[in-house]
């Protein structure tokens, strides 16, 4: 990424810190754009697919971006924030081609290797998943910042604390309930 | 469930996992206090929590795996895409990445779009989005990117597309803010793209400025017609836009974010209903409002709101703060942007013609830095001429003006160098250096939408451009690039069945790194052959290529190798190669003359070579290229076509001479010597031509003509030189035609052409469309101008004397000043003897060059006293011209300044005994 970029995407996070709710319509598209980039380096350097690491791209994203930015943690936090929903939208979207595909006959075609198998299963899940976060986010918002966070970011409860300024503690809480609630609704589904 | 109820079943449920493990149960129950729901409700939720989920207690990591590993992942320069290699990323957009890749079967440049993957799966619309692409792309319309291939590689699904050496309008617009007329400009090009996609039943659906290209040189281009519609397959069934555009599937999911897209869509658009061509011209609207006030007509915080404005705001107004933009222009674009899909334009064309009218008129209002350059004394006069003159400029090159002199060793006055001639070496001294800049001139280019149009639907190649060789950046092998090619013209020049680019466009693609296509698509052409010459060791590779523009496909590919620099038989076998590639059917004649070996010294080949490159380059000229032809024929006195370049040189120094005796003979004895060796040269008849016209042979001369015509059809100086001809025995109409038929062979070359015409139309007295034409010569190349001279003469003839005297001192003094004789000079006498209170003027000067102890021509001369009205005299200079064989006489027909002597009896004989008449 080029300095620009960076310095764009910096300011940018500066003022929705600032509370400037526009600055995130600007933000979104940026982050999006940066994860897809670093990802394919990342990918490389990955012999083994199976051991990507949501948390560690957006690590390194988020270093590659303020490289020559302060180091600001206010802003770390809502890149992460903001990272963490991107990749939820990357993922989601991604699924539902997947799933698609599966709809269509594209997975009967060919003969499933069991991490294809894995990833049309997680490409449904995640695509359940999705809407029952949306459903606990209407009654609960921190509840789906929450699971956005931690599962579509892969952030540490400590991380997620940081972006949604609550105590650990909270986190860990939302996460136990919010978990049960979502696992009783995806079965729920599936019955 | 609602917020309260989830609060409540939340409180017991971290109670009771708080609590003491072996508690939960009483927990449990003495909370909910016999609610059995909320009991079973916490229950429920209680089962999971010691249940691990692989699922939910680890990120989608194969998922996402899978998301960046696939096909979407970035390609590396070098990777290969079927025949494809790509070099670099150009850009991302929602449909997938673009890379620039070369074509490694037509060697061309190509725009790559890889799709995702998510984009790939979905056959059925990819299907309908390539019939849509293709057949947008088959208007064959020099505002529509041309699509030349989709594909599939190894599951991945690409589209190649013509490479646009440009930027984005959204760029464009980030850099810097378009001016008005540029703006408009912009705007009339997109509308035409789209005029012709309506025409053909196809709606864009995504005008915006990312979807505007404005290449290099100009010219614009419409990109993705018919994406959208791949973006979004049928809305109604599609909840989610997730296979599409990364921004605008976030935006959708994520209210209160702006979408991009969203700002450009129509009302209609903006409320999902169904939309046509007209949606297409609201979107322009806004995209050509924002070019001009730098904002958008519709703007809001969020998407919602933006919909908002554009269903129910009217846009502010654009003439307050854009103080160029009148109210006739405000007007149109309220008309484009009316909510009502039937108030608007009703087509793009409609649209555009508005424009048109008001950049037409935006033209002449603005204050051009040319003008402002004018001094203000000028400036008066200016204000009555039409054509504002460019400073810098000092041509001289005129109708009859004595041109040559000051770049050559004669005065200027003694040179007799007729205009068209003048502008005819114009034409063959082309300026190699300045041929990359003509490219990239903005203007120059955007003529060539003219000949893009479907001009060719054959099985056979009609029409062909010989680019200029490639010499591997090597200076040494120039000559053997620009020669092979230039000569490859000549020979095919010689088919009546091809149209033959001229030289003077085609090697204006030297170096350049325009693709392929969109060269075929500015010259006019279905086919380009392209060469390559490299040294190896001891050995020359010379690579030729031939593609058909229109089948996007190489004809023909292949390597010719020649040691130690023998080049003999490479360029007919080269010939014959292509030609046979073209499917053109030869008579036994063309074919014996593809094959031709024109000579059999190798060393007398490669002097030829040598000298036809520099009868190109002006700063060596044609003195040195003489030597080298000399040195050819030396070597093989046989050597046809190096006796008629000699023959050509020797004419053409006659010309430049104030003594033409001494040189015509020379001219003379090389022409009958090239045409006894082979007696089908075209250059060599043309030379006989006129060597005829100087003697006053005109049958003989026209016959010449012809002939060199029917022999080479291409031969642009073949027609040039007949148009003058024609011209100066007031057959003005016949010479427009050879202009016409030239101006189709040489499309790029089109002020020499202009001023060609404009001064035939001044022969014929049509000053009006003569000025026209000097008017656009000038708009086509504004740093090259039009002289001085030509624009007095026009004036002249027009009755406007002061606009003419205006030029004329220019002329004058960009001459040497009025004490130095030249042309210019005496037309201004000339000009002040037909105003009876500056008659003395008229007669100081006329003493003056008098006086001067030089040759002045005759014919000249008369033209003063003609407008004195002293005819004796007048008569008396036109006989000691007609003695002389004066070159400037031939003029007496046609020429307005000899008006004043047609009723004489003595004049009518004179032009009998010349044999104009």
């Amino acid at each position: 990424m080029d300095d620009a970029a960076s310095h764009q995407i910096t300011k940018l996070l500066t003022k929705w810190g600032g509370g400037d709710q526009r600055a995130l319509d600007e933000l979104m598209p940026l982050v999006y754009y940066e994860l897809r980039r670093m990802a394919r380096g990342y990918i490389r350097r990955q012999p083994d697919g199976n051991s990507f690491q949501t948390t560690d791209l957006i690590h390194e994203t988020y270093i590659k971006l303020v490289r020559n930015e302060d180091q600001n943690w206010q802003n770390r936090a809502h890149f992460f924030g903001v990272a963490a929903s991107a990749m939820r939208h990357i993922l989601v979207d991604h699924a539902r081609a997947r799933h698609a595909e599966k709809r269509g006959g594209g997975l009967d075609r060919v003969s499933l290797s069991e991490t294809m198998a894995t990833v049309a299963i997680q490409s449904r899940q995640v695509l359940d998943l999705d809407d029952a976060l949306k459903r606990l986010a209407e009654l609960d918002q921190r509840k789906g910042d929450v699971v956005e966070l931690k599962y579509f970011g892969g952030l540490t409860n400590e991380e997620a604390a940081e972006v949604l300024l609550v105590s650990v503690e909270t986190v860990k809480r939302d996460w136990r309930f919010a978990r049960g609630w979502l696992l009783r609704e995806l079965e729920a589904e599936n019955k | 469930m609602d917020k309260l109820r989830l609060e409540k079943i939340e409180r017991i449920y971290q109670a009771v996992l708080d609590g003491p493990e072996d508690l939960r149960e009483r927990l449990l129950a003495d909370s909910c206090d016999g609610d059995e729901d909320l009991r079973s409700e916490v229950e429920s939720l209680l089962r999971f929590e010691n249940k691990d989920s692989s699922f939910i207690d680890s990120p989608p990591e194969l998922l996402a795996a899978d998301v960046f590993e696939g096909s979407s992942s970035e390609l590396a320069a070098g990777d290969k895409i079927s025949h494809y290699t790509i070099q670099r990323l150009l850009g991302e957009g929602g449909m997938g990445q673009v890379y620039l890749a070369s074509d490694e079967r037509l060697r061309r440049n190509v725009a790559l779009k890889i799709f995702p993957p998510t984009i790939a799966d979905d056959a059925e619309s990819l299907m309908r989005f390539e019939r849509e692409a293709q057949a947008v792309s088959a208007l064959n319309h020099p505002n529509i990117l041309t699509v030349y291939e989709f594909g599939e590689h190894q599951g991945v699904h690409y589209i190649a597309t013509e490479f646009i050496d440009g930027i984005t309008l959204r760029s464009s617009l980030l850099a810097a803010q378009p001016r008005p007329a540029q703006a408009l400009e912009i705007a009339i090009q997109a509308l035409s793209a789209l005029e012709a996609a309506h025409e053909a039943g196809i709606t864009h659906r995504d005008i915006k400025p990312e979807n505007i290209m404005i290449r290099r040189d100009g010219y614009v281009k419409v990109l993705d017609f018919g994406l959208a519609k791949l973006a979004h397959p049928d809305k109604s069934t599609r909840t989610h836009s997730g296979s599409e555009d990364p921004t605008v599937a976030l935006h959708q999911t994520k209210p209160g974010a702006v979408m991009g897209t969203a700002a450009y869509m129509s009302p209609e658009q903006a409320r999902g209903l169904k939309i046509d061509a007209r949606s297409d011209i609201w979107s322009l609207a806004v995209v050509l409002y924002e070019m001009l006030a730098g904002s958008r007509p519709f703007m809001g915080e969020t998407h919602a709101d933006i919909i908002v404005a554009i269903l129910g705001s009217e846009p502010a107004s654009l003439a307050e703060p854009v103080e160029s933009v009148s109210a006739e222009l405000e007007g149109v674009i309220r008309k484009a942007l009316e909510k009502k899909a039937e108030a608007r334009f009703q087509t793009a064309g409609e649209f555009k013609a508005e424009l048109e009218a008001i950049k037409l008129g935006l033209g002449t209002k603005l204050p051009s830095t040319v003008a402002s350059a004018i001094s203000s004394a000028e400036k008066a006069a200016q204000s009555t001429a039409i054509m504002p003159d460019a400073p810098g400029v000092t041509d001289g090159r005129a109708p009859r003006a004595t041109s040559d002199g000051r770049e050559g060793n004669e005065p200027a006055h003694l040179s007799s160098m007729l205009s068209f001639r003048a502008v005819v070496s114009e034409v063959r001294s082309h300026k190699l250096r300045s041929a990359i800049a003509a490219v990239l001139l903005i203007g120059v280019a955007s003529l060539g939408a003219y000949f893009a149009l479907n001009i060719f639907r054959s099985d056979a190649i009609d029409s062909i451009a010989v680019l200029p060789f490639d010499n591997s950046g090597d200076p040494e092998l120039q000559f053997i690039s620009d020669g092979l090619s230039e000569s490859l013209i000549d020979r095919f020049a010689q088919l009546p069945q091809l149209k033959v680019i001229s030289r003077n466009s085609s090697f204006k693609f030297r170096g350049s790194d325009v693709d392929l296509g969109s060269i075929a698509a500015q010259l006019g052409v279905r086919s380009i052959v392209t060469g390559k010459v490299t040294r190896v060791g001891d050995e020359l590779v010379i690579r030729v290529d031939v593609i058909d523009a229109l089948e996007n496909r190489q004809l023909a590919g292949g390597q010719y190798r020649r040691k130690g620099g023998d080049l003999l038989g490479l360029q007919s076998e080269i010939a014959q190669n292509t030609i046979e590639k073209f499917r053109v059917r030869l008579t036994d004649g063309q074919s014996r003359r593809m094959a031709e070996r024109n000579t059999e010294n190798s060393e007398s080949y490669r002097y030829y070579l040598n000298g036809l490159v520099l009868l190109n380059d002006k700063d060596v000229g044609r003195d040195k290229a003489l030597d080298y032809f000399q040195k050819a024929i030396d070597l093989d006195p046989d050597f046809a076509l190096a006796w008629a370049e000699i023959a050509w040189i020797y004419l053409a120094q006659a010309n430049a001479s104030s003594d033409p005796d001494v040189q015509m003979p020379k001219a003379r004895a090389a022409v009958e010597k090239a045409l006894a060796l082979d007696p089908e040269l075209a250059k060599a008849r043309v030379v006989r031509a006129m060597i005829y016209e100087y003697e006053f042979e005109w049958t003989k001369a026209e016959g010449e003509y012809r002939q060199a015509i029917e022999l080479s059809p291409n031969l642009d100086f073949a027609r040039n030189n007949y148009a003058f001809f024609l011209s100066v025995l007031d057959r003005q109409n016949e010479a427009l035609a050879q202009l016409e038929e030239q101006r189709i062979r040489d499309p790029l070359n089109r002020r020499l052409l202009l001023l060609q015409k404009a001064i035939v139309l001044v022969q014929a007295r049509r000053f009006d469309e003569a000025l026209q034409a000097y008017q656009e010569a000038q708009a086509v190349e504004p740093s090259k101008g039009v002289p001085d001279f030509a624009l007095g003469y026009a004036y002249a003839g027009k009755g406007l004397r002061n606009e003419a005297i205006t030029y004329y001192r220019k002329s004058v003094a960009d001459l040497g000043g009025e004490e130095k004789y030249s042309q210019p000079l005496v037309y201004l006498a000339a000009t002040y003897a037909g105003m009876p209170d500056k008659r003395a003027e008229a007669k100081a000067i006329l003493a003056r060059i008098e006086a001067m102890n030089e040759y002045v021509s005759p014919a000249l001369l008369a033209v003063v006293y003609t407008a004195l009205s002293d005819n004796d005299k007048a008569m008396e200079l036109l006989e000691r011209a007609f003695a002389r064989r004066d070159l400037l006489l031939r003029f007496i027909r046609t020429g307005y300044e000899y008006d004043g002597l047609r009723t004489d009896p003595r004049f009518a004989d004179l032009e009998k005994r010349i044999g104009m008449r």
